[in-house]
């Protein structure tokens, strides 16, 4: 679930059922109507021409897309499914919608028409994403999968980006080489593929960086009293914003652990190298990580408060610095109280353990002892 | 070693095959050791055979017991969901390796669920032969995402075949026969052999009488439906 979107000038924020927008002058507040009490944003989104945001609602199901500045409402529909993430095509006329039951939908903003379906994995999905020249459609699943689909033909499946161990959660094209994807997933790892032949380039693994044992067993032991059995500290949010032509800059937040790592990812002779930059201490998990420009976003929901880092680049020299505060949804009555990250349990992005191989074996070895 | 007894390995026709099992799939099909399974073929003979026959719930596997002796070259995997009727068809196939000391030695089972997890064991394009042999034993209007043959698994299936690759499709259940032309005649990577081309095919008779599911049509004096259809390559233009 992402709950913060930044373009030029604007930081958008879905808190409940509610948007501050704020162009760094006034917040607009936007109330989206559900007659659900329990309901909430689950993804929102600004296009890259700064003409629309859209949201997608859990309970009810709604895909609203308003006009920006006006923040009047253009489209308003309602999904078959509920979904994980919506994205706009690289044209800003389309929206793709990921949804939990595995279809990709497409919304042509154009029309009030229902969506189409594109193509169906058999697993919940987590993410969707159109390549810059529209001629294919990529997909990540709770089952580890990328799936590279041509595009429009989707029946026609190009590739699959394999080697993720848990789901794959996040994804963006590297910014500034974008025949690359990178990926983010359970299994604590960013990983760039080239997308069109499915190849993995490099891999950066979160927890050599994070190397703390005991989180990673405390997590192991709350998580197998729910029958899961995990092996690493999952990803939970991603950013990445381009520096320069040869070097991008990663943001990541792993579950339960209080530092943003921050990565630069870089371009050298035809081979990916990164390094960790910094590992930026903060009061707990935040809510939603993103990068623009040269700035950082960090939203704690509790607080409704947005970090602002910068970037700064001083000849081969990357470092970050707390530049302003701001505090969002500030007639809000609930900041500080407000806990919605219970809602939406990391546990559900895992397959629970069903073992009943192991008692059949058994029981045929005491038939067989018998003879 | 004798072969298997069935009595001890029924299970009733149908597995859930949107839950969570716990089957064992390699991330990638690269990380998978197909010796264990085909250890004389892989591991004296031909270091990179890869599988080229699939048989998708196959059963008590005698589809794979008749063709192993008439594809000697090819390398033949059945796959079952069902734990102990997969484990029946691996206790078949050990028992038949060691009666009949270099035979049988192409043919395997593999116990996952194969609308899930193809890309993980299989390459693009890597299979030449697939087949469906009386699938969905529970055929229901409701259940359209569950059936092993739909608009949207077709695109996997067409992604590991082979382009001319074969899928051989049989049933007894005229509804589900018609429903599986359907979607594979809409879709735009298949089309159907035509009864006539299908004459020179070996592998056709074999379908009717060599899996248990076809011997039980028979003594039921039912209908058998078959349908056969090509992988072809992507007609899509842009222009």
């Amino acid at each position: 679930m992402t709950s913060i979107a930044v373009n030029k000038n604007i930081i958008a924020i879905a808190r409940h059922l509610h948007i501050d927008c704020y162009d760094y002058s006034n917040h607009k507040i936007i109330d989206v109507e559900s007659q659900d009490a329990n309901d909430s944003i689950s993804d929102i989104v600004i296009a890259s021409n700064c003409e629309y945001i859209a949201i997608i609602t859990s309970t009810s199901k709604q895909l609203i897309i308003y006009n920006w500045p006006t923040v009047t409402t253009k489209r308003k529909y309602v999904l078959p499914r509920s979904a994980s993430k919506i994205r706009f095509s690289p044209q800003n006329d389309h929206i793709f919608v990921a949804d939990k039951t595995g279809d990709v939908l497409k919304y042509d903003i154009s029309k009030e028409s229902d969506g189409i379906k594109l193509l169906g994995h058999l697993s919940l999905l987590l993410n969707v994403l159109q390549t810059s020249d529209s001629k294919f459609i990529i997909s990540s699943d709770r089952d580890e999968k990328i799936r590279v689909s041509c595009y429009p033909n989707t029946y026609n499946i190009h590739t699959y980006c394999l080697g993720h161990t848990e789901f794959v959660n996040h994804l963006e094209f590297l910014p500034h080489d974008n025949k690359y994807l990178t990926s983010t997933s359970g299994d604590g790892t960013i990983r760039c593929w080239d997308y069109v032949t499915g190849k993995m380039h490099h891999s950066i693994d979160t927890f050599l960086d994070i190397n703390d044992e005991t989180l990673k067993s405390d997590f192991a032991k709350v998580m197998i009293e729910e029958g899961i059995e995990v092996k690493s500290l999952p990803i939970v949010h991603y950013a990445i914003t381009k520096i320069d032509e040869s070097c991008s800059i990663l943001a990541i937040a792993v579950y339960n652990f209080n530092k943003i790592l921050v990565y630069s990812l870089n371009s050298d002779n035809k081979s990916l190298k990164h390094r960790l930059l910094e590992k930026i201490d903060v009061e707990q998990l935040p809510s939603s990580l993103a990068l623009y420009g040269s700035s950082l976003f960090v939203y704690f929901d509790v607080r409704g408060i947005v970090l602002i880092y910068t970037i700064k680049y001083e000849n081969t020299n990357i470092s970050l610095e707390l530049d302003k505060t701001v505090q969002m949804f500030v007639n809000d009555q609930s900041n500080g109280i407000l806990n919605l990250e219970n809602k939406h349990p990391i546990k559900l992005l895992y397959k629970r353990k069903f073992d009943n191989v192991q008692e059949y074996q058994e029981r045929k070895k005491q038939r067989l002892g018998k003879v | 070693m004798a072969l298997p007894q069935k009595k001890y390995y029924r299970q009733r026709a149908h597995s859930n095959p949107i839950a969570d099992h716990c089957f064992e799939y390699p991330a990638h099909p690269d990380d998978y050791n197909w010796s264990t399974l085909f250890p004389k073929t892989i591991e004296q003979e031909q270091k990179n055979k890869q599988v080229e026959f699939l048989d998708v719930g196959c059963g008590y596997g005698g589809l794979l017991v008749t063709l192993s002796p008439l594809f000697p070259n090819n390398l033949m995997l059945g796959l079952e969901i069902r734990v102990k009727v997969s484990d029946y068809v691996n206790d078949r196939i050990q028992a038949l390796r060691y009666q009949h000391p270099d035979q049988f030695q192409n043919i395997a089972v593999l116990r996952t669920n194969a609308m899930k997890y193809l890309p993980n064991f299989f390459h693009k394009g890597q299979l030449k032969k697939m087949f469906f042999l009386y699938p969905d034993p529970h055929f229901k209007k409701a259940k359209h995402k569950w059936r092993i043959i739909n608009k949207w698994l077709l695109s996997e299936y067409a992604y590991v075949l082979a382009e001319e690759g074969v899928i051989y499709t049989i049933t007894d259940v005229k509804d589900l026969h018609e429903w599986m032309v359907k979607h594979f005649v809409e879709h735009p990577l298949f089309e159907r052999i035509s009864d006539e081309e299908l004459k020179s095919d070996i592998i056709v008779d074999k379908l009717y009488e060599s899996t248990e599911e076809g011997q039980k049509v028979t003594r039921n004096n039912g209908d058998k439906y078959l349908a056969v259809f090509k992988r072809i390559p992507d007609g899509y233009n842009p222009n």
